[in-house]
């Protein structure tokens, strides 16, 4: 493990000193570029804190072995891109049905199958909110920088910890693959999942308004079953419509009650915004940049980032799209997340697209140009 | 102030400990400093290349779409980047590859220096250390860091066996151009 203080890291490495100091003591996965090197640093680094590295045969084998992880109380995480993120899609599913805290990394590659494999997109945001089957709410984080990439680990361990849910990290390759600076601080806040307090706590029911349950662990005496099949609150199979709905909705809505406290995004020059740059992750750097460069040319643009992907800010882009006239979504894909800013806006603002493709990051002037393009 | 490098060449030239080592002298003077490795097919014995922002403030921009210095170190590795060599650029080439060069791979609006890293690293001892002769040529040209902080760094970063012939290669470097 790194010292507290300041390092020129690269991004995943980042990741997985973030991921370290957050208590995961568990990793699963399968090599993929570009998140390898989050491998890499957690085989060398975990076992010194007593924790295992375990490399699967696939990423259906990893995703399941780290929710088994989960329920023998360790803190687990793996880490993938677009390929392997497909495959791990079921487990996810099934980690949101039996409420199995971890940590899921997708360092996003460019796509479709293994196109451009070895360089970056925002390709899969799409795939981190409907990728896997089923009822449930998504928390996804998304980290602009190789600081975020430590921060927003520990973060998406301490909210899977929280609400008992997966939790996925959307970095993407550029934030993965730079060196930048990263400041370790001598602590770090710390939530560990809340344990059961007696015998008759029901693992999948709670009168709390958290909504989250308690949970039991293997091997410490509970009779516990863990089924993605429907379940009671005690955790024995009914499918019945009754105890069905009643599953689904609680799952959707500790995650949904929370949302002011999960949702997280930056704003920048938003007092006065005539055109409003959203972005998330890497692009919102050159995004950043352009606007700096339009305020020093006295343009009334500003810029909202988004941290959280999902859920989605409804609320805070619809305050924007009734403030602004235009508003620019900025991505490394060919516009997804627009779609959610035409949705959220309700048709408020205009809302212009700058997508881009082919495994390459806007520059500063390119996303300067759109700004002015739409000003005029 | 910021400079865009570029440092290229053929995989087992020590490209990116080259853009490693740079990157963490800017680093430790204070530097805000953005390194990417790039890799793909082509770190398999092809050409490879290490790119390194630094600046004296934040940086937007996080990949080289222009550079305003480009360490070529082999033929394909010059070829593939001079296209990207903003105007008025510092263009560092390895020395034995100019006789190669034909009068299309010259480009009028920018500044080259030839640099004979190989024959330099090859009288100190070892070829493996032509890329140390290159940066301590790239610190005298653009006068960020002096040669003892990339010293430092070596020290840092190298195993004591083969700290003194780096070393003596980024001195060389310095000492050359």
């Amino acid at each position: 493990m790194l010292k507290a203080g300041k390092h020129l890291v690269l991004g995943n490495v980042a990741c997985a000193e973030g991921a370290i100091r957050a208590g995961c003591r568990f990793f699963a996965g399968y090599p993929i570029t570009p998140a390898n090197e989050i491998s890499h640093h957690m085989s060398i680094e975990l076992p010194k804190v007593g924790g295992f590295y375990l490399q699967m045969e696939d990423e259906i084998a990893s995703i399941s072995a780290v929710l088994g992880a989960s329920w023998a109380g360790a803190k687990a995480m793996t880490a993938t891109s677009g390929p392997g993120f497909s495959l791990m899609q079921e487990g996810i599913s099934y980690a949101h049905m039996t409420e199995t805290p971890c940590v899921v990394v997708d360092v996003q590659r460019s796509g479709p199958s293994t196109g451009q494999a070895t360089m970056p997109s925002q390709m899969d945001v799409y795939q981190a909110k409907y990728g896997a089957h089923g009822d449930y709410e998504v928390v996804a984080l998304v980290p602009w920088s190789v600081q975020e990439m430590f921060d927003l680990t520990i973060r998406a361990f301490n909210l899977a910890e929280k609400f008992r849910t997966p939790v996925l990290l959307m970095a993407d390759g550029v934030i993965g693959h730079i060196m930048e600076k990263l400041v370790i601080p001598e602590q770090v806040e710390i939530v560990d999942r809340r344990r059961c307090s007696s015998r008759e706590a029901m693992p999948f029911g709670t009168d709390d308004p958290s909504r989250v349950p308690e949970m039991p662990l293997f091997g410490e005496g509970y009779r516990l079953i863990v089924t993605g099949s429907t379940h009671r609150e005690s955790g024995f199979r009914d499918e019945s419509p009754k105890y069905h709905a009643m599953l689904v909705k609680r799952i959707r809505e500790k995650i949904l009650k929370a949302e002011s406290e999960i949702s997280d995004s930056v704003g920048y020059y938003l007092e006065d915004p005539k055109i409003v740059v959203i972005s998330y992750g890497a692009t919102a750097r050159p995004s950043f940049g352009a606007v700096k460069k339009a305020r020093k040319g006295g343009l009334e643009a500003g810029l909202f980032r988004l941290r959280t992907l999902w859920p989605f800010p409804d609320r805070e882009i619809r305050r924007l799209a009734e403030a602004a006239e235009k508003l620019i979504v900025v991505e490394m894909n060919s516009g997804k997340i627009l779609r959610e800013v035409e949705r959220a806006s309700r048709g408020c603002s205009e809302v212009l697209s700058l997508p881009k493709i082919g495994g390459v990051l806007h520059s500063v002037d390119e996303i300067y140009k759109a700004i002015m393009e739409a000003y005029q | 102030m910021e400079f865009r490098i570029i440092i290229s060449g053929t995989g087992g030239q020590g490209v990116l400990s080259a853009g490693e080592f740079l990157s963490e002298a800017f680093f430790r003077e204070g530097y805000e400093v953005v390194t990417t490795r790039s890799y793909g097919a082509e770190a398999r014995g092809g050409s490879a290349r290490s790119e390194v922002i630094v600046a004296d403030e934040e940086i937007y921009d996080l990949e080289i779409h222009e550079a305003n210095v480009i360490i070529a170190m082999s033929m394909p590795a010059y070829r593939s980047f001079i296209g990207r060599a903003r105007k008025g650029a510092l263009i560092l080439v390895e020395k034995q590859l100019l006789s190669e060069l034909t009068d299309k791979d010259f480009r009028k609006d920018v500044y080259m220096v030839e640099i004979p890293a190989n024959e330099t690293a090859v009288a100190l001892g070892n070829p493996i250390v032509a890329n140390m002769v290159f940066l301590g040529a790239l610190i005298r040209k653009i006068g960020l860091l002096n040669p003892e902080k990339l010293e430092e760094t070596v020290k840092k970063l190298i195993r004591p066996a083969l700290q003194e012939i780096n070393i003596k290669a980024v001195r060389a470097g310095y000492s050359i151009v």
